[in-house]
């Protein structure tokens, strides 16, 4: 192995470090809204699996990252719960979106929009700043 | 795979799970094994779910170190001013007499010691006569489902205490029930077994029994004497109430009294503050080894 591969070697490190980074924060900054959103748009109150199986095929996330966020939510009023016996096994607890949670994302999406727009523009136009250095 | 190798392996992983948290909160395990133990036997009793490998189900629910980060993220950022977790407070060690007065702790923990005198009566009535009945009725075989009827209802009552333990005094408690492992498959004397078996309800019978002389003496150390230590400060105004509701009473605490009897009065109250926050800190501790579940 020489040099160069093995600086190939580490910098794939580091931005595997980096992009793991940056989707862990992204993703414990954006779970609670897409999660008040699903809840926001649902017709009944939903239990924990019928959301981890409904974000199954578009989250890249483990399905048992959503349970702490629920509980956490609903901690703080943004949800309500309600457990209740299911047929096939132990109580299901169901949850659907408070007065309070809808209030929230209504402004937890405002600010995601600013955000996505900020950060598309951002990366979609050269800084003007940037165009002086050289 | 059969059923028990299934349930092994489900086992196995909470094991695993209560191991990853268990420097941690006992009620933050309990929330996790439920969640997670929950997920699992949902996964696998789901009908439109093709893949019915446990192994399979476990990797994407997530690994157990996993799983216990997430929990452990959440608890540490987020959890601690809206979920009764409390922020460890910097002036603790600097704290005088007089500033327990601005300390709504033991306010709440006052609330909580007049909560225990009716409370410990409505547990001991429940516990003492509800489970006699099911006991005895339980030698014949028809009373077999009371006693279970009444076991699991400990459930509900500690997880009743246990909320009320974290709104009034902030130590964090579990927010669900205890998951008594039952599958839709066992038979009944499997379930019997299944529910008698669980220390924690055991616990929860003692401890709902003992609620009571504990609420009584927690209302004499700590309500009686916030009662006549307000009622000193108020001289004033008692003094005719107390005459007019019992014209006997030999007792004349006048306005002249005032200078003493406020003075007596404060002093009082803050002596008994100071005593609710240390009792009910102990009562706490002594509800978190009995009503949370301990894993395995």
């Amino acid at each position: 192995m020489n040099n160069a591969d093995i600086d190939v070697f580490v910098s794939k490190e580091s931005v595997e470090l980096q992009v793991k980074k940056l989707k862990k924060e992204l993703s414990s900054g954006t779970s609670a809204l897409v999660l008040l959103n699903i809840l926001n748009n649902a017709e009944e109150p939903l239990y924990g699996y019928q959301i981890a199986k409904s974000l199954e095929h578009v989250s890249s996330e483990k399905q048992g990252a959503i349970y702490p966020v629920l509980r956490n939510m609903a901690a703080k009023g943004l949800l309500e719960s309600n457990m209740l016996p299911s047929e096939s096994g132990p109580p299901r607890k169901y949850f659907n979106i408070s007065p309070l949670g809808q209030a929230v994302l209504k402004e937890w999406i405002a600010i995601w929009e600013q955000t996505q727009s900020f950060v598309n523009q951002s990366i979609s136009n050269k800084p003007s700043g940037a165009k002086n250095v050289k | 795979m059969s059923n028990s190798k299934t349930e092994q392996i489900i086992q196995a992983y909470l094991s695993e799970l209560a191991q990853a948290l268990s420097q941690h909160d006992k009620a933050l395990i309990q929330d996790a094994l439920f969640d997670s133990e929950n997920h699992l036997h949902e996964a696998l009793n789901d009908l439109e779910n093709p893949d019915k490998s446990i192994n399979l189900i476990i990797k994407n629910y997530g690994s157990a170190e996993n799983i216990a980060q997430y929990y452990l993220e959440l608890e540490s950022t987020e959890n601690f001013a809206m979920c009764g977790k409390n922020l460890p407070s910097q002036e603790a060690n600097t704290q005088h007499f007089y500033s327990i007065l601005k300390n709504v702790q033991a306010y709440r923990g006052l609330v909580f010691s007049l909560l225990s005198f009716p409370l410990g009566i409505l547990y001991f009535a429940w516990t003492i006569f509800a489970g006699i009945t099911s006991v005895v009725t339980s030698v014949f075989v028809v009373g077999t489902p009371l006693l279970v009827l009444y076991l699991k209802s400990m459930q509900y009552f500690s997880l009743f205490e246990g909320r009320l333990i974290e709104v009034l005094l902030g130590e964090r408690m579990p927010r669900r029930l205890s998951n008594v492992t039952t599958q839709s498959k066992q038979s009944f004397k499997q379930m019997i077994i299944a529910v008698v078996q669980q220390r924690r309800i055991w616990t929860s019978v003692i401890y709902m029994a003992l609620k009571l002389p504990i609420g009584v003496m927690v209302f004499i150390t700590n309500v009686v004497p916030s009662f006549f230590a307000i009622a000193f400060m108020f001289t004033p105004i008692i003094d005719p109430i107390m005459h007019a509701i019992n014209p006997s009473v030999n007792l004349d605490l006048t306005i002249y009294w005032l200078p003493l009897t406020v003075p007596v009065g404060i002093i009082g109250f803050i002596g008994t503050l100071h005593l609710t926050k240390w009792l009910t800190g102990l009562h706490v501790r002594f509800a978190k080894y009995m009503l949370v579940h301990l894993p395995n």
